[in-house]
């Protein structure tokens, strides 16, 4: 955990705390009334971060969808590869909803075309029928 | 990192290779040929830009590779060749 320090102590302090967190290795989270508003990492740190992020990303699930989590440092990127859906957002829950609402309607419009689908959607259908009988929140 | 306009992407879509459109949360473009819905994909309303991130997912969408897809962007893939790509693809 981050050493912890209020508002107005951050701007008492502000130039200890720059020192300690760009030479001494240190992070700070500042908080107002209890409640934590921003955390100070290295530069360099948060560069490497978003680095990793946006090269690598990290997996996880949405929906009971295998998905991969990307940050750009401007935005988040949710994709998969199973029905090469995405989602995007300035915050990564607006990205999950916005990937959320990309396989709902992706879901109804091959509901709505069920008996003219090319043999890969109508795969993608069964599957999102399974996921829908697996999980019952789709 | 590449990055196409968007609505260069859209007039492509509903304009080269004749996909149909549809504004529900996302503008929704749909291909059908031969009475069956071949390819779908998506874009968000507002969207200027699209970055690697949207244009790997629109390729796969399509049934092309990264490439193809920045060629069919870029004029030199043109309507029979996706055409005949897609349904060798299906």
């Amino acid at each position: 955990m981050c050493p912890v320090v209020s508002v107005s102590d951050a701007r008492e302090k502000l130039s200890n705390v720059i020192n300690e967190v760009a030479y001494g290795h240190e992070r700070y989270t500042v908080e107002r009334r209890g409640q934590p508003l921003v955390t100070i990492i290295p530069a360099s740190e948060y560069n490497d971060l978003v680095t990793l992020l946006t090269e690598n990303g990290v997996l996880s699930e949405v929906q009971g969808v295998p998905v991969t989590i990307r940050f750009t440092g401007q935005a988040y990127f949710i994709s998969d590869d199973v029905f090469n859906l995405y989602g995007e957002g300035d915050t990564l829950e607006a990205a999950r909803q916005d990937y959320r609402t990309a396989v709902q309607e992706y879901r109804a419009d091959l509901e709505a075309h069920a008996d003219h689908l090319a043999p890969y959607l109508a795969e993608h259908l069964v599957q999102l029928r399974a996921l829908e009988s697996a999980s019952n929140v789709l | 990192m590449t990055t196409l306009p968007a609505r260069k992407v859209a007039t492509v879509l509903s304009g080269k290779f004749a996909f149909e459109v549809e504004d529900s949360h996302h503008r929704i473009y749909r291909l059908f040929l031969d009475g069956q819905l071949v390819a779908r994909t998506f874009m968000s309303h507002g969207a200027r830009e699209l970055s690697d991130f949207h244009i790997q997912k629109m390729a796969q969408q399509m049934r092309l590779s990264r490439k193809e897809f920045l060629a069919a962007v870029e004029c030199t893939l043109d309507q029979a060749t996706y055409y005949t790509l897609i349904r060798e693809r299906l």
